[in-house]
């Protein structure tokens, strides 16, 4: 289960990739949220 | 003693279990959550995160705090995966891969605890005590604060105040998880659980081979894993490993602690409403629920067809034999029912009908007796749909504990009843439609559509426990089972607190002749009837392709 098979630049990118995509997750929810105020 | 009788005993001491815990318990987490004093340790951590503990949240403020510290979460444990191998108590392990690491961070913070790796050969003992234990406490204690939220909700009226979260994040895991897990942790150590921080031991078989014993901070994760409905294992084996669930005494234990919580809920819902007949109606529908399902799953997995099955007398592939059928399908009821997904058995072995309980369980959304907090809130909205279909029938406004459930409420009940369906039913599809996730099924067929809705089922209702059939540690499920746990899990909690500022906001209807009575047993049989007709409509299509299918051609 170790990164032998990743190359360093490619888990950077990936690391970068999945933070990216976390903040995007709850970003949709805080929009989601203020939607829901307004309902 | 015979499996039966064994099982049979089992069910008889799980329910003096919480039959005697459950009034002490609700009535303390009542207590808890309502309490005016703050501890000293408490008072000291909120002013080192410059918290006003007497200062409530409006709904909109306490969902931020909720997605705030969420988002905090995963950052953290996927930072504290990806670096394990500069840190101590590494073991040697390399980094977890980029989107293994935050498959795992995602399923940890929703308390869903779905593993694509094997933690005792991917984590060292840091992160499964500073990162996956630390997780199985504040995901369960977050869902806790959701529910108290909405509870109080119903019992205030014309406010816009439902609490303050980092108070009721801090006493559930202080006042209420940590004690508990303490007990459980002594318990099970005494009852034969591991408990070291060493490396593996390496030994040297009969037959002259080498063989690692890794052993670890087994028992005091294994507590949370249980009490907080989390069910993320120490071993890749789960509860099924001999050093995590040694005897048929540590099963009893580990079954009645992941049930202890849940079911003693309604009691504080009772307590903090100043109604405890309404806590009894919602504790009946959790246990009718509970005990249907516990008999469908033990008549299947008893009551097998196929020669070889009745040839050796029990469908015991895939079940442990210190165990049995009875005690694997009690646990497998019991986990699949709330949202630990822990195992002690291979769901996938089970019969047919066996595994489609399983699925079903979960497709219920987790209410009987559900998650920590969650199976109450969840509850709790049906409920709500349930007074809703009862005036329509008979042409009254509805009303729920003094509150009219007009157009806003029945909003967001239906959000939240669309959300978890969608991300389930939509995951399946988009999984069946491309080659390479139907790769990763281990059989073809009806029972492969099973492993893939088993998988998303879990994930989306943050149940966490595996068909086993699946190889789910590909980047495709280790995103799309990521996305489907954070979306079945936090959008719901924003749907429900919005319910309890809705509620909240409302002045108090007084009950009147055309009021329906909701701690009558007309009334848990509503419920009843309500949870399983939204559940059929909504998945009956999938459950028919897949285990009925497999079911009936058996």
């Amino acid at each position: 289960m170790g990164d032998e098979s990743f190359p360093s630049w490619r888990c950077v990118v990936l690391d970068v990739a999945l933070v990216a995509l976390t903040i995007a997750v709850f970003a949709v929810l805080v929009l989601v949220l203020r939607g829901l105020e307004r309902l | 003693m015979s499996d039966t009788a064994a099982g049979l005993l089992t069910v008889v001491a799980l329910v003096a279990v919480l039959g005697l815990t459950h009034v002490p318990l609700g009535d303390h987490m009542a207590r808890v959550y309502s309490a005016t004093t703050h501890w000293r340790v408490e008072r000291l951590l909120y002013r080192l995160c410059r918290i006003d503990p007497d200062a409530e949240q409006s709904w909109p403020t306490y969902a931020v705090s909720v997605l705030g510290f969420s988002l905090a979460s995963v950052l953290f444990l996927l930072g504290l995966e990806r670096l394990q191998h500069v840190l101590p108590l590494s073991l040697g392990f390399d980094p977890v891969q980029p989107q293994l690491a935050w498959n795992t961070a995602a399923s940890f913070v929703t308390n869903t605890n779905w593993q694509n790796y094997s933690g005792e050969s991917t984590l060292g003992h840091l992160v499964q005590m500073s990162g996956l234990a630390v997780q199985n406490f504040a995901s369960a204690a977050v869902g806790m604060a959701v529910a108290v939220a909405l509870v109080r909700g119903f019992a205030r009226s014309r406010t816009n105040r439902v609490g303050n979260f980092w108070v009721d994040l801090v006493r559930g895991c202080f006042r209420i998880l940590l004690p508990l897990s303490i007990v459980a942790a002594v318990l099970l150590i005494a009852a034969g659980v591991v408990q070291n921080l060493s490396d593996p031991h390496t030994v040297t078989t009969i037959s002259g081979a080498t063989q690692h014993l890794p052993g670890g901070p087994v028992a005091s994760q294994e507590a949370i894993k249980e009490l907080g409905t989390n069910g993320g294992g120490f071993y890749n084996a789960n509860s099924s490993h001999p050093f995590e669930n040694p005897n048929p005494f540590t099963n009893l234990l580990e079954i009645a602690l992941l049930l202890l919580v849940p079911f003693a809920l309604p009691r504080t819902f009772g307590r903090l409403l100043g109604d405890k007949r309404q806590g009894w109606a919602i504790l009946a529908a959790m246990a009718v629920i509970f005990a249907a399902s516990l008999t469908m799953l033990t008549v299947f997995e008893a009551h097998h067809s196929g020669a070889a099955l009745q040839a050796a007398g029990a469908s015991m592939e895939g079940k442990e034999v210190r165990f049995g059928v009875p005690s694997s399908a009690l646990f497998a009821n019991a986990t699949t029912l709330t949202s630990t997904g822990a195992v002690n058995s291979m769901h996938d072995s089970f019969t047919p009908l066996g595994g489609g309980v399983t699925i079903l369980n979960m497709m219920y959304g987790e209410i009987a007796p559900g998650g920590t907090g969650s199976g109450l809130y969840g509850m709790l909205v049906l409920a709500v749909v349930t007074v809703f279909v009862a005036g329509l029938m008979v042409g009254r406004t509805p009303e729920y504990l003094g509150k009219k459930i007009q157009a806003r409420e029945v909003k967001f009940a239906a959000l939240y009843l669309l959300t978890t369906p969608s991300v389930v039913l939509i995951g399946t599809g988009v999984a069946m439609s491309f080659p390479s996730p139907r790769a990763s099924m281990l059989n073809a067929g009806p029972h492969g559509l099973s492993e893939v809705l088993y998988a998303f089922t879990s994930a989306g209702n943050n149940n966490g426990s595996a068909f086993a059939g699946l190889t789910g540690a590909t980047t495709f499920y280790d995103l799309a089972l990521g996305l489907a746990m954070l979306f079945g899990r936090f959008l719901p909690i924003l749907f429900v607190l919005g319910l309890a500022g809705s509620v909240a906001a409302q002045r108090p209807v007084p009950a009147t002749d055309g009021t329906l009575p909701t701690h009558r047993p007309l009334f848990v049989a509503m419920l009843v009837g309500v949870v399983v007709i939204v559940v059929a409509l909504t998945y009956f299509p999938a459950l028919a392709l897949g285990p009925l299918a497999e079911g009936v051609t058996r």
